[in-house]
Protein backbone atom coordinates (compact mmCIF):
# COMPACT_ATOMS: atom_id res chain seq x y z
CA UNK A 1 0.00 0.00 0.00
CA UNK A 2 1.12 3.55 -0.79
CA UNK A 3 1.44 5.84 2.02
CA UNK A 4 1.93 6.02 5.63
CA UNK A 5 0.52 3.04 7.63
CA UNK A 6 0.94 3.44 11.84
CA UNK A 7 -0.56 -0.11 12.98
CA UNK A 8 -1.48 -1.22 16.64
CA UNK A 9 1.28 0.81 17.69
CA UNK A 10 2.54 0.62 21.27
CA UNK A 11 4.28 3.16 22.82
CA UNK A 12 5.57 3.46 26.45
CA UNK A 13 8.92 6.04 27.92
CA UNK A 14 10.50 5.10 31.52
CA UNK A 15 10.30 7.90 33.11
CA UNK A 16 11.63 8.57 36.94
CA UNK A 17 11.83 4.53 37.18
CA UNK A 18 8.44 4.04 36.34
CA UNK A 19 7.00 3.10 32.80
CA UNK A 20 4.44 6.05 30.99
CA UNK A 21 2.43 4.80 28.32
CA UNK A 22 2.23 6.99 25.98
CA UNK A 23 0.24 4.88 23.05
CA UNK A 24 -1.99 1.47 23.81
CA UNK A 25 -2.74 0.45 20.39
CA UNK A 26 -3.57 3.16 18.14
CA UNK A 27 -4.10 3.06 13.66
CA UNK A 28 -3.77 5.70 11.57
CA UNK A 29 -3.46 5.57 7.78
CA UNK A 30 -3.03 8.19 5.21
CA UNK A 31 -3.06 7.29 1.44
CA UNK A 32 -1.18 8.60 -0.82
CA UNK A 33 -0.92 12.27 -1.38
CA UNK A 34 -3.83 12.46 1.89
CA UNK A 35 -3.51 15.52 4.17
CA UNK A 36 -4.30 13.98 7.60
CA UNK A 37 -4.73 16.09 10.39
CA UNK A 38 -4.37 14.74 14.15
CA UNK A 39 -6.07 16.78 16.90
CA UNK A 40 -5.70 15.45 20.55
CA UNK A 41 -5.54 16.69 24.16
CA UNK A 42 -2.26 18.41 25.37
CA UNK A 43 -0.10 14.96 25.95
CA UNK A 44 -2.38 12.62 24.41
CA UNK A 45 1.14 11.65 22.11
CA UNK A 46 0.16 12.87 18.63
CA UNK A 47 4.21 13.95 19.08
CA UNK A 48 5.53 10.62 19.95
CA UNK A 49 2.86 8.97 16.65
CA UNK A 50 4.53 11.72 14.53
CA UNK A 51 8.29 10.87 15.72
CA UNK A 52 7.22 7.16 14.72
CA UNK A 53 6.57 8.30 11.12
CA UNK A 54 9.44 10.11 11.16
CA UNK A 55 12.14 7.40 12.55
CA UNK A 56 13.22 9.04 15.63
CA UNK A 57 11.60 6.54 17.71
CA UNK A 58 10.36 2.76 17.32
CA UNK A 59 6.94 1.29 18.79
CA UNK A 60 7.28 -1.22 21.28
CA UNK A 61 4.84 -3.03 19.59
CA UNK A 62 3.01 -2.65 16.16
CA UNK A 63 4.15 -1.72 12.80
CA UNK A 64 5.18 1.52 10.92
CA UNK A 65 5.37 1.22 7.10
CA UNK A 66 5.83 3.98 4.50
CA UNK A 67 4.63 2.80 1.48
CA UNK A 68 4.53 -0.75 2.47
CA UNK A 69 8.17 -1.00 4.07
CA UNK A 70 8.94 -0.32 7.50
CA UNK A 71 9.97 2.35 8.78
CA UNK A 72 13.79 2.06 9.70
CA UNK A 73 14.90 5.77 11.45
CA UNK A 74 14.64 8.67 9.63
CA UNK A 75 14.81 9.71 6.28
CA UNK A 76 14.43 13.08 3.53
CA UNK A 77 11.86 11.39 2.47
CA UNK A 78 9.70 11.49 4.94
CA UNK A 79 10.57 15.90 6.46
CA UNK A 80 9.53 16.52 9.66
CA UNK A 81 8.51 20.28 10.63
CA UNK A 82 9.58 20.54 14.55
CA UNK A 83 7.42 22.99 16.96
CA UNK A 84 10.49 24.89 17.85
CA UNK A 85 11.79 27.81 16.28
CA UNK A 86 15.39 26.98 16.39
CA UNK A 87 15.30 24.08 13.73
CA UNK A 88 17.59 25.70 11.23
CA UNK A 89 21.26 25.11 11.51
CA UNK A 90 22.18 28.68 13.75
CA UNK A 91 26.14 28.64 12.10
CA UNK A 92 25.07 28.45 8.38
CA UNK A 93 22.37 31.83 6.50
CA UNK A 94 18.98 30.95 6.03
CA UNK A 95 19.65 30.42 2.08
CA UNK A 96 22.30 28.29 2.90
CA UNK A 97 20.05 25.91 4.96
CA UNK A 98 18.08 25.19 2.13
CA UNK A 99 20.70 25.03 -0.55
CA UNK A 100 22.60 22.96 1.93
CA UNK A 101 19.68 20.60 2.65
CA UNK A 102 19.39 20.05 -0.86
CA UNK A 103 22.39 19.06 -2.05
CA UNK A 104 23.21 16.71 0.95
CA UNK A 105 19.84 14.60 -0.14
CA UNK A 106 20.69 15.18 -3.28
CA UNK A 107 24.68 16.16 -4.26
CA UNK A 108 23.82 15.58 -7.81
CA UNK A 109 22.14 18.98 -7.87
CA UNK A 110 24.31 21.64 -8.82
CA UNK A 111 25.11 24.66 -6.91
CA UNK A 112 23.06 26.61 -9.31
CA UNK A 113 19.97 24.57 -9.32
CA UNK A 114 20.17 24.85 -5.16
CA UNK A 115 20.11 28.12 -5.37
CA UNK A 116 17.02 28.67 -8.30
CA UNK A 117 15.33 26.18 -5.81
CA UNK A 118 15.94 28.09 -2.54
CA UNK A 119 15.65 31.13 -3.97
CA UNK A 120 11.75 30.16 -5.36
CA UNK A 121 10.97 28.34 -1.81
CA UNK A 122 12.20 31.59 0.05
CA UNK A 123 10.32 33.82 -2.12
CA UNK A 124 7.13 31.42 -1.89
CA UNK A 125 7.64 31.84 2.26
CA UNK A 126 7.65 35.29 1.92
CA UNK A 127 11.23 35.24 2.98
CA UNK A 128 12.72 36.49 -0.69
CA UNK A 129 15.07 39.02 0.64
CA UNK A 130 16.16 36.91 4.02
CA UNK A 131 18.50 34.79 2.24
CA UNK A 132 21.43 36.25 3.16
CA UNK A 133 20.70 36.61 6.88
CA UNK A 134 21.45 34.39 9.56
CA UNK A 135 18.84 32.64 11.59
CA UNK A 136 19.26 34.23 14.58
CA UNK A 137 18.06 37.40 13.55
CA UNK A 138 14.77 36.32 12.06
CA UNK A 139 11.91 36.24 14.12
CA UNK A 140 10.46 33.34 15.59
CA UNK A 141 7.81 33.09 13.05
CA UNK A 142 10.17 33.94 10.39
CA UNK A 143 12.14 30.95 11.33
CA UNK A 144 9.09 28.73 10.85
CA UNK A 145 8.81 29.68 7.33
CA UNK A 146 12.10 29.75 6.80
CA UNK A 147 11.92 26.10 8.39
CA UNK A 148 8.67 25.36 6.50
CA UNK A 149 10.91 26.35 3.01
CA UNK A 150 13.46 23.88 3.74
CA UNK A 151 10.93 21.49 3.81
CA UNK A 152 8.89 22.04 1.04
CA UNK A 153 12.27 22.28 -1.12
CA UNK A 154 12.89 18.76 -0.19
CA UNK A 155 9.99 17.85 -1.75
CA UNK A 156 9.56 14.61 0.52
CA UNK A 157 7.14 12.06 0.05
CA UNK A 158 6.02 12.17 3.05
CA UNK A 159 5.74 15.80 5.47
CA UNK A 160 5.22 15.46 8.95
CA UNK A 161 4.53 18.86 10.42
CA UNK A 162 4.64 19.31 14.31
CA UNK A 163 1.86 22.41 14.74
CA UNK A 164 4.16 23.82 12.22
CA UNK A 165 1.93 27.28 12.19
CA UNK A 166 1.44 27.84 16.06
CA UNK A 167 3.80 30.72 16.13
CA UNK A 168 2.10 33.01 12.88
CA UNK A 169 -0.35 35.61 12.71
CA UNK A 170 -3.76 34.79 11.45
CA UNK A 171 -2.49 36.08 8.06
CA UNK A 172 0.47 34.48 7.25
CA UNK A 173 -0.76 31.29 8.74
CA UNK A 174 -3.30 31.48 5.73
CA UNK A 175 -1.17 32.01 3.25
CA UNK A 176 1.02 28.92 4.61
CA UNK A 177 -1.96 26.78 4.67
CA UNK A 178 -3.00 27.31 0.98
CA UNK A 179 1.02 27.13 0.21
CA UNK A 180 1.14 23.40 1.70
CA UNK A 181 -2.26 22.81 -0.04
CA UNK A 182 -1.03 24.00 -3.25
CA UNK A 183 2.78 21.67 -2.85
CA UNK A 184 0.38 18.72 -2.06
CA UNK A 185 -1.71 18.83 -4.95
CA UNK A 186 1.03 19.33 -7.27
CA UNK A 187 3.45 16.99 -5.80
CA UNK A 188 1.48 14.14 -4.09
CA UNK A 189 2.81 15.03 -0.68
CA UNK A 190 1.00 13.04 1.93
CA UNK A 191 1.00 14.84 5.16
CA UNK A 192 0.95 14.42 8.88
CA UNK A 193 -0.32 17.33 10.34
CA UNK A 194 -0.46 17.66 14.21
CA UNK A 195 -2.01 20.81 15.15
CA UNK A 196 -3.95 22.17 18.09
CA UNK A 197 -6.33 24.44 16.19
CA UNK A 198 -9.79 23.10 15.42
CA UNK A 199 -10.46 25.69 12.05
CA UNK A 200 -7.18 24.87 10.42
CA UNK A 201 -7.61 21.03 11.15
CA UNK A 202 -11.04 20.87 9.24
CA UNK A 203 -9.20 23.43 6.32
CA UNK A 204 -6.62 21.20 5.62
CA UNK A 205 -8.34 17.84 6.32
CA UNK A 206 -11.87 16.79 5.21
CA UNK A 207 -11.51 14.41 8.08
CA UNK A 208 -9.39 15.36 10.59
CA UNK A 209 -7.97 12.21 13.24
CA UNK A 210 -8.55 12.75 16.76
CA UNK A 211 -6.36 11.29 19.44
CA UNK A 212 -8.32 10.22 22.64
CA UNK A 213 -7.01 10.59 25.84
CA UNK A 214 -4.32 8.61 27.10
CA UNK A 215 -3.27 7.65 23.61
CA UNK A 216 -5.73 5.01 23.35
CA UNK A 217 -7.86 5.28 20.09
CA UNK A 218 -7.56 7.52 16.98
CA UNK A 219 -11.18 8.54 16.00
CA UNK A 220 -11.09 9.57 12.08
CA UNK A 221 -13.79 11.92 12.20
CA UNK A 222 -16.68 11.54 9.12
CA UNK A 223 -18.17 14.74 7.58
CA UNK A 224 -21.09 14.64 10.31
CA UNK A 225 -18.67 14.68 12.80
CA UNK A 226 -16.10 16.95 11.32
CA UNK A 227 -16.94 20.47 12.70
CA UNK A 228 -15.97 22.28 14.99
CA UNK A 229 -18.82 22.11 17.79
CA UNK A 230 -18.43 18.11 18.19
CA UNK A 231 -14.22 18.82 18.17
CA UNK A 232 -14.82 21.05 21.05
CA UNK A 233 -16.62 18.52 22.62
CA UNK A 234 -14.40 15.44 22.24
CA UNK A 235 -11.79 18.05 23.58
CA UNK A 236 -13.52 18.48 26.79
CA UNK A 237 -14.36 14.76 27.77
CA UNK A 238 -11.34 13.19 28.32
CA UNK A 239 -12.18 9.27 28.86
CA UNK A 240 -15.38 9.42 27.25
CA UNK A 241 -14.55 10.25 23.63
CA UNK A 242 -15.66 7.42 22.06
CA UNK A 243 -19.28 7.38 23.47
CA UNK A 244 -19.07 11.04 22.01
CA UNK A 245 -19.57 9.89 19.03
CA UNK B 1 34.66 58.94 27.52
CA UNK B 2 31.74 56.36 26.72
CA UNK B 3 32.14 56.83 23.15
CA UNK B 4 36.04 55.73 23.08
CA UNK B 5 34.91 53.05 26.14
CA UNK B 6 33.16 51.29 22.86
CA UNK B 7 36.52 50.41 21.05
CA UNK B 8 38.51 47.70 22.99
CA UNK B 9 41.54 48.50 21.31
CA UNK B 10 41.34 52.21 22.31
CA UNK B 11 40.90 51.11 25.78
CA UNK B 12 43.18 49.27 26.11
CA UNK B 13 45.87 51.60 24.42
CA UNK B 14 44.54 54.55 26.93
CA UNK B 15 45.27 52.28 30.19
CA UNK B 16 48.68 51.12 28.96
CA UNK B 17 49.44 54.76 28.41
CA UNK B 18 48.36 55.47 31.69
CA UNK B 19 50.26 52.71 33.58
CA UNK B 20 53.38 53.71 31.69
CA UNK B 21 53.09 57.49 32.88
CA UNK B 22 52.58 56.31 36.64
CA UNK B 23 55.75 54.30 35.81
CA UNK B 24 57.94 57.00 34.36
CA UNK B 25 56.68 59.32 37.03
CA UNK B 26 58.08 56.91 39.38
CA UNK B 27 61.22 56.99 37.75
CA UNK B 28 61.68 60.67 36.97
CA UNK B 29 60.66 61.11 40.99
CA UNK B 30 64.12 59.51 41.96
CA UNK B 31 63.31 57.43 45.11
CA UNK B 32 63.46 53.96 42.96
CA UNK B 33 66.88 52.79 42.16
CA UNK B 34 66.95 52.04 38.38
CA UNK B 35 68.34 48.61 39.48
CA UNK B 36 65.13 47.63 40.30
CA UNK B 37 63.02 49.61 38.42
CA UNK B 38 64.76 50.79 34.65
CA UNK B 39 63.08 53.54 32.98
CA UNK B 40 60.51 52.72 30.28
CA UNK B 41 62.82 54.08 27.48
CA UNK B 42 65.49 51.60 28.72
CA UNK B 43 63.09 48.84 28.45
CA UNK B 44 62.35 49.44 25.12
CA UNK B 45 65.71 50.32 23.69
CA UNK B 46 66.72 47.10 25.55
CA UNK B 47 63.53 45.28 23.67
CA UNK B 48 64.62 46.67 20.45
CA UNK B 49 68.06 45.82 20.39
CA UNK B 50 67.98 42.18 21.75
CA UNK B 51 64.82 42.27 19.12
CA UNK B 52 67.08 43.14 16.30
CA UNK B 53 70.87 42.18 16.90
CA UNK B 54 69.93 39.62 20.12
CA UNK B 55 68.42 36.27 20.05
CA UNK B 56 64.47 37.37 21.05
CA UNK B 57 62.91 37.21 17.95
CA UNK B 58 64.23 33.21 17.39
CA UNK B 59 63.54 32.69 20.99
CA UNK B 60 59.96 34.08 20.81
CA UNK B 61 59.89 31.99 17.62
CA UNK B 62 61.04 28.73 19.25
CA UNK B 63 58.43 29.58 22.07
CA UNK B 64 55.49 29.98 19.64
CA UNK B 65 56.58 26.90 18.04
CA UNK B 66 56.83 24.80 20.86
CA UNK B 67 53.62 25.54 22.17
CA UNK B 68 51.77 25.38 18.71
CA UNK B 69 53.12 21.92 18.26
CA UNK B 70 52.03 21.18 22.11
CA UNK B 71 48.52 22.32 21.52
CA UNK B 72 47.95 20.64 17.97
CA UNK B 73 48.68 17.45 19.95
CA UNK B 74 46.60 18.33 22.59
CA UNK B 75 43.95 18.72 20.23
CA UNK B 76 44.04 16.32 18.03
CA UNK B 77 43.99 14.04 21.18
CA UNK B 78 40.84 15.90 22.89
CA UNK B 79 38.86 15.47 19.61
CA UNK B 80 39.76 11.67 19.59
CA UNK B 81 38.87 11.14 23.14
CA UNK B 82 36.06 13.50 23.40
CA UNK B 83 35.10 11.92 19.49
CA UNK B 84 35.03 8.18 21.40
CA UNK B 85 33.44 9.39 24.60
CA UNK B 86 30.16 10.26 22.19
CA UNK B 87 30.25 6.70 20.81
CA UNK B 88 30.71 4.88 23.52
CA UNK B 89 29.18 4.65 27.14
CA UNK B 90 31.92 2.97 28.58
CA UNK B 91 34.72 4.76 27.43
CA UNK B 92 32.91 8.27 27.88
CA UNK B 93 32.83 6.74 31.83
CA UNK B 94 36.63 6.03 31.83
CA UNK B 95 37.53 9.25 29.99
CA UNK B 96 35.80 11.30 32.82
CA UNK B 97 37.53 9.32 35.68
CA UNK B 98 40.96 10.03 34.03
CA UNK B 99 39.99 13.36 33.46
CA UNK B 100 38.90 14.39 36.94
CA UNK B 101 42.12 12.55 37.89
CA UNK B 102 44.45 14.54 35.82
CA UNK B 103 42.64 18.13 35.05
CA UNK B 104 43.12 19.63 38.56
CA UNK B 105 46.79 18.15 38.35
CA UNK B 106 49.38 21.45 37.73
CA UNK B 107 51.81 20.48 35.56
CA UNK B 108 54.58 21.81 37.77
CA UNK B 109 53.78 18.85 40.27
CA UNK B 110 54.04 16.18 37.23
CA UNK B 111 57.50 18.01 36.52
CA UNK B 112 59.66 15.55 38.93
CA UNK B 113 58.14 12.58 36.83
CA UNK B 114 58.19 14.47 33.85
CA UNK B 115 62.08 15.04 34.06
CA UNK B 116 62.34 11.35 35.00
CA UNK B 117 60.10 10.24 31.82
CA UNK B 118 61.34 12.64 29.33
CA UNK B 119 64.71 13.99 30.89
CA UNK B 120 64.72 18.05 29.83
CA UNK B 121 64.98 18.58 26.57
CA UNK B 122 62.13 19.24 24.34
CA UNK B 123 60.10 16.31 24.74
CA UNK B 124 59.44 17.08 28.23
CA UNK B 125 58.28 20.80 27.67
CA UNK B 126 55.73 19.13 25.11
CA UNK B 127 54.35 17.06 27.59
CA UNK B 128 53.82 19.44 29.71
CA UNK B 129 51.94 21.71 27.51
CA UNK B 130 49.85 18.91 26.15
CA UNK B 131 48.94 18.16 29.45
CA UNK B 132 47.82 21.64 30.45
CA UNK B 133 45.98 22.10 27.47
CA UNK B 134 44.74 18.56 27.05
CA UNK B 135 42.11 18.29 29.82
CA UNK B 136 40.63 21.45 29.50
CA UNK B 137 40.01 21.09 25.84
CA UNK B 138 38.49 17.26 26.32
CA UNK B 139 35.92 19.08 29.45
CA UNK B 140 34.76 21.67 26.78
CA UNK B 141 34.49 19.67 24.22
CA UNK B 142 32.62 17.08 25.88
CA UNK B 143 30.43 19.43 27.16
CA UNK B 144 29.57 21.10 23.76
CA UNK B 145 29.16 17.64 22.19
CA UNK B 146 26.56 16.71 24.52
CA UNK B 147 24.75 19.86 24.52
CA UNK B 148 23.97 19.61 21.21
CA UNK B 149 20.36 20.30 20.66
CA UNK B 150 18.54 17.19 19.81
CA UNK B 151 16.49 19.17 16.98
CA UNK B 152 19.67 19.96 15.16
CA UNK B 153 20.57 15.98 15.63
CA UNK B 154 17.46 14.93 14.04
CA UNK B 155 17.18 17.47 11.24
CA UNK B 156 20.90 16.26 10.32
CA UNK B 157 19.83 12.45 10.70
CA UNK B 158 17.17 13.27 8.44
CA UNK B 159 18.69 14.65 5.87
CA UNK B 160 21.56 12.10 6.01
CA UNK B 161 22.03 9.15 7.77
CA UNK B 162 26.12 9.32 7.82
CA UNK B 163 27.24 9.39 11.26
CA UNK B 164 30.67 10.79 9.90
CA UNK B 165 28.71 13.38 7.91
CA UNK B 166 26.46 14.13 11.40
CA UNK B 167 29.82 14.99 13.04
CA UNK B 168 30.78 17.06 10.93
CA UNK B 169 28.43 18.77 9.88
CA UNK B 170 26.29 19.27 12.70
CA UNK B 171 27.90 17.99 16.11
CA UNK B 172 30.91 20.21 15.35
CA UNK B 173 29.74 23.68 14.48
CA UNK B 174 27.29 22.89 17.30
CA UNK B 175 29.88 22.72 19.74
CA UNK B 176 31.85 25.39 18.01
CA UNK B 177 31.12 27.88 21.63
CA UNK B 178 32.37 25.21 23.59
CA UNK B 179 35.38 24.66 22.04
CA UNK B 180 36.59 28.30 21.49
CA UNK B 181 36.00 28.50 25.27
CA UNK B 182 37.86 25.26 25.84
CA UNK B 183 40.80 26.58 23.42
CA UNK B 184 41.10 30.02 25.58
CA UNK B 185 41.74 28.27 28.65
CA UNK B 186 43.94 25.58 27.24
CA UNK B 187 45.82 28.62 25.79
CA UNK B 188 46.02 30.37 28.97
CA UNK B 189 47.52 27.81 30.52
CA UNK B 190 49.55 26.45 27.94
CA UNK B 191 51.47 29.56 28.04
CA UNK B 192 52.20 30.16 31.51
CA UNK B 193 53.09 26.38 31.75
CA UNK B 194 55.59 26.61 28.85
CA UNK B 195 57.32 30.05 30.14
CA UNK B 196 57.67 28.37 33.75
CA UNK B 197 58.74 25.20 31.78
CA UNK B 198 61.42 27.09 29.97
CA UNK B 199 62.88 28.88 33.09
CA UNK B 200 62.93 25.55 34.69
CA UNK B 201 64.52 23.80 31.93
CA UNK B 202 66.72 25.72 30.31
CA UNK B 203 67.70 25.98 27.17
CA UNK B 204 66.35 23.18 24.98
CA UNK B 205 68.20 22.02 22.34
CA UNK B 206 69.92 24.78 20.44
CA UNK B 207 68.00 27.70 20.96
CA UNK B 208 65.78 28.23 24.08
CA UNK B 209 62.52 30.41 24.22
CA UNK B 210 61.02 33.51 25.94
CA UNK B 211 61.86 31.75 28.87
CA UNK B 212 65.02 31.10 28.94
CA UNK B 213 65.42 35.17 27.75
CA UNK B 214 63.77 35.80 31.34
CA UNK B 215 66.45 33.08 32.78
CA UNK B 216 69.29 34.36 31.22
CA UNK B 217 68.18 38.04 32.35
CA UNK B 218 67.81 37.18 35.60
CA UNK B 219 70.88 35.58 36.38
CA UNK B 220 72.50 38.27 34.64
CA UNK B 221 70.96 40.71 36.69
CA UNK B 222 69.68 42.74 33.37
CA UNK B 223 66.50 44.36 34.92
CA UNK B 224 66.02 46.62 31.67
CA UNK B 225 66.16 43.14 29.73
CA UNK B 226 63.33 41.02 32.36
CA UNK B 227 60.98 43.44 32.02
CA UNK B 228 61.41 43.51 28.08
CA UNK B 229 61.12 39.75 28.66
CA UNK B 230 57.79 39.97 30.98
CA UNK B 231 56.46 42.60 28.29
CA UNK B 232 56.69 39.95 25.43
CA UNK B 233 55.17 37.24 27.71
CA UNK B 234 52.28 39.38 28.75
CA UNK B 235 52.44 41.06 25.04
CA UNK B 236 51.92 37.70 22.92
CA UNK B 237 49.76 36.34 25.72
CA UNK B 238 47.13 38.96 25.12
CA UNK B 239 47.55 39.26 21.27
CA UNK B 240 46.17 35.73 21.54
CA UNK B 241 43.20 35.84 23.37
CA UNK B 242 42.67 38.77 20.92
CA UNK B 243 42.23 36.58 18.14
CA UNK B 244 40.57 33.81 19.91
CA UNK B 245 38.38 36.74 20.86
CA UNK B 246 37.95 37.69 16.95
CA UNK B 247 37.30 33.91 15.87
CA UNK B 248 34.07 34.04 18.37
CA UNK B 249 33.07 37.10 16.99
CA UNK B 250 33.16 36.00 13.60
CA UNK B 251 31.33 32.45 14.21
CA UNK B 252 29.36 31.72 17.55
CA UNK B 253 28.52 35.61 18.09
CA UNK B 254 27.55 36.23 14.91
CA UNK B 255 25.59 33.12 14.70
CA UNK B 256 23.91 34.07 17.78
CA UNK B 257 24.90 30.95 19.91
CA UNK B 258 26.71 32.50 22.36
CA UNK B 259 26.13 35.87 24.08
CA UNK B 260 28.73 38.24 23.16
CA UNK B 261 30.98 39.19 26.31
Amino acid sequence: MQGLRLQNIHKSFEREGSRHRVLEGVNLTAGEGETVTLLGRSGSGKTTLLRIAAGYDFPDQGAALWNGAPIEGPSPHRFVVFQSFDQLFPWRRVGSNIRFALRTVNPKLSRQEAGERAAYWLEQTGLADCGDLWPSQLSGGMKQRAALARAFALQPGLLLLDEPFAALDCIQRRTMQELLQELCARHHCTVLFVTHDIEEALYLSPSPAFLTAGGREILRLNRDQANQESIRRLLSQPGDEEAML
Amino acid sequence: MKKLLRYRVVQRLGWICVLLLVWQGAVWSGRVSPLLLPAPRQVLETFLDRLLYGELAAQIGFSLAIILRGTGIALVASLGIALLSLYSKVFASFADTLCALAHPLPAIALLPLIIVWFGVGYPAVIAIIVHSTLWPLFLNLTAGLRATPRVYVECGKSLCSSPLWLLGHVYLPASASSFLAGMKIGWARAWRALISAEMIFGAVASSGGVGWFLFQNRVMMDTAGLFAGIFVVALIGMLVEELLRLAEQKTVVRWGVSAPQ
